[in-house]
């Protein structure tokens, strides 16, 4: 009876060792950066690239009507015949293969005319899904308008990377939230934001009262609150 | 009773259980040592880079602060103006640098904000002096003034972070003390720099960062009667086209600027969202859904049509679109004021609709309140054949319109705009109504985002 408890003693101080050595090694190899989304064109989307295609998708036959970047039921239904005459998956969305096949290109901007391209957009929606997810659609918008009042405002960096990226400006940069993928509601904010929306009306702070615990931002006057956040100048 | 014939099998294979345990158990041993001393190098590694980054952003703005203060220095006395000009972009471009810098060396601690919106501003007012000079207006008392105050300051600041370079040194005082920890020697500096008793000098001119447009009042709503936010539901309706209200909850009071009443709605047609109406005169402030698309329908100009519809339903009927850009199948159109075929820019509002179904789907009106108001401009000194005989480049010109435009610091300018072409790049040209100098141009960048001008 002695024995075996020594041996399950023994057995059990090896798999804790086990256990750390291997908590250990996955810290030590650290985590990996987010893979890219895949980049696809669908119903829905509109822009540079989907003029792209509704050209080519013309110029090949498959009539899609007027070339207007917006991808419609029009360009689904061409999208699909195209890709029942290659034999590739009809379903209507322009994966890898389809924009092979037709010898596009899903990856990055395809302008014309300048080597602009939306990252800003993007980023702002990281930050929004980042730092209020969960919070009323207009919520969302006024964490966004915050940001781009911040690129606007003398008071901080000029750039919305510059202001997003600012040491210990946002909680979720510091936990690296901001890695996580923006969803939908995130990117419809974003837009909202970079087209002129501000529910704020110019507010440079916002913070949770439940958990916010600098003395300096509780001393600010709220002038907004939406949601969980509490906004102020 | 116990068997002894099989005791020396037992104790055998006891100790061979003990050998195997004991190896592995070094085995695991020496992995989590090494594995401890791999984390441990790769910890103080990253911790040397981050240092390093900070003493990097140390060093150019220590370098940049001091390339301010000896060009600050230099404009006091100097009076050739081209000579002023290349002074002037010296001090932008570094103050520029040292907001960068600043930003950089943020942390939790203390509120980094003065200093740099002092940079900020520094370089904000060394533009506007260059611009000043360029349109022929040059640099008076004022500015020589306002130049030599920050000289003064400029100093004071690269002189305080001077006096903690030996500290970091030679002492080496590490930037970086731990997660939000600083150097205690900089921090301290930056600490006296943010304090209450530095007075950094009050900017008021034509640039985005003046002091001015800290002080805005809504010109729209002057002299309108208050509304009670329990009385809203016919505003809200109006402000929604004529949507039928199914739920209206008021959500809180908006004491910015000017006080707008925020809302959360439902309406009839099953559209949700919020909108917030002003206080005074219960305009429209702004609306918005969450909507997406998932099978377009409308086409772009049957969007910018039926957003023009929908000012005139809300009470604004000189409305007339000057711009439009479509992201993911939402339109968003601007339109402007316009009166005796002049568009006046500043009185901007946006309409977003949705080309599933022509639905607007979001309203933003805050330039229109802003700067909404009766004002005269008069007729133009410089005449349209005149703007169009100008000197544009390979630019071939497709239209030339009069506007009244928004400048940075907040005044507004009557000017031609001259759109045209060179190849594939199209752009917008401002033209002073008054002087005929070219003062501000914009390019129409294609984008996934649709089209923008920057």
């Amino acid at each position: 009876m002695k024995e075996q408890t020594w041996i399950r003693v023994v057995a059990g101080m090896l798999v804790v060792l086990a256990l750390t050595t291997a908590a250990i090694v996955f810290a030590t190899m650290g985590t990996q950066g987010d893979a890219q989304p895949t980049a696809v064109l669908k119903q829905g989307m509109s822009g540079t690239q989907v003029r792209t295609l509704q050209t080519k998708l013309n110029s090949l036959g498959f009539n899609c009507g007027k070339v207007d970047g917006i991808f419609g039921s029009k360009t689904t239904a061409a999208v699909k015949r195209y890709q029942s005459s290659k034999g590739l998956v009809a379903d209507g969305i322009v994966g890898a293969k389809t924009a092979a096949a037709l010898g596009i290109s899903l990856s990055g901007s395809s302008s014309t005319n300048s080597s602009y391209n939306s990252s800003d957009v993007y980023l702002l929606a990281k930050c929004i899904h980042a730092e209020a997810r969960g919070e009323p659609y207009t919520g969302q918008v006024a964490v966004g308008a915050v940001i781009l009042n911040r690129v606007r405002s003398s008071k901080f960096p000029n750039t919305i990377a510059g202001v997003i990226y600012q040491p210990y400006a946002f909680t979720a940069v510091n936990d690296g939230q901001i890695n996580l993928e923006p969803n939908q509601s995130a990117y419809n904010a974003a837009r909202d934001c970079m087209n002129g929306w501000d529910p704020t009306n110019g507010c440079l702070y916002y913070y949770n009262p439940a958990t916010a615990t600098s003395a300096w931002i509780w001393s600010r006057p709220v002038l907004l609150k939406i949601g969980k956040h509490s906004f102020c100048k | 009773m116990e068997n002894t014939n099989n005791r020396p099998a037992r104790d055998r294979r006891r100790k061979i259980a003990v050998i195997v345990a004991a190896a592995v158990a070094v085995a695991l041993i020496a992995t989590l040592a090494s594995l401890v001393g791999v984390f441990a190098y790769r910890n103080g590694a990253w911790n040397m880079q981050v240092d390093n980054l900070y003493r990097q952003s140390y060093y150019t703005l220590s370098d940049n602060l001091l390339t301010m203060e000896n060009n600050l220095s230099k404009i006091r006395v100097t009076r050739g103006e081209e000579l002023q000009q290349e002074l002037l972009m010296n001090i932008a471009l570094a103050a520029q640098s040292a907001t960068s810098s600043l930003a950089a060396l943020s942390h939790g601690g203390y509120d980094m904000t003065p200093l740099i919106k002092y940079c900020n501003q520094v370089g904000d007012y060394s533009s506007y002096g260059a611009r000043k000079i360029a349109f022929g207006l040059g640099l008076n008392d004022d500015d020589y003034k306002t130049f030599s105050d920050m000289h003064a300051m400029t100093y004071r600041i690269a002189n305080e972070l001077n006096a903690v370079r030996d500290k970091i040194t030679d002492n080496g005082e590490k930037f970086v003390m731990g997660l939000g920890q600083m150097g205690q020697s900089l921090s301290a500096a930056f600490e006296s720099l943010s304090g209450a008793d530095v007075e950094y000098p009050s900017l008021i001119y034509d640039g985005p960062f003046s002091d001015a447009l800290d002080s805005r009042e809504a010109l729209a709503l002057k002299n309108m009667e208050s509304i009670d936010p329990k009385q809203a539901d016919n505003y809200v309706a109006r402000a929604l086209g004529g949507r039928i209200l199914k739920s209206l909850t008021y959500v809180t009071t908006n004491e910015s600027a000017f006080e707008t009443y925020l809302y959360e709605f439902t309406t009839e047609d099953g559209t949700s969202g919020s909108i917030q109406i002003s206080k005074q005169g219960g305009m429209p402030v702004m609306w918005d859904t969450d909507a997406s698309v998932d099978d377009p329908r409308m086409t772009q100009e049957e969007a910018v049509e039926l957003a023009r519809q929908y000012c005139d339903k809300i009470g604004l009927p000189s409305m007339a679109p000057v711009w439009a850009c479509v992201s993911d199948s939402i339109v968003y159109v601007n339109l402007c004021y316009k009166r005796d075929e002049t568009i006046y820019y500043p009185d901007m509002v946006k309409v977003k609709v949705s080309l599933q179904d022509g639905a607007i789907v979001g309203y933003e009106g805050l330039n229109y309140l802003y700067n909404h108001t009766d004002r005269t401009f008069g007729t133009p000194t410089v005449g349209e054949e005149q703007v169009r005989a100008g000197d544009y480049g390979r630019m071939q010109i497709s239209s030339v319109r009069l506007c009244v435009t928004p400048m940075p610091g907040g005044s507004e300018k009557l000017a031609w705009e001259v759109y045209g072409s060179v190849d594939v790049y199209r752009f917008f040209l401002f033209v002073d109504a008054s002087t005929g100098k070219q003062f501000r141009i914009m390019q129409v960048i294609d984008s996934d985002e649709g089209e923008l001008l920057m």
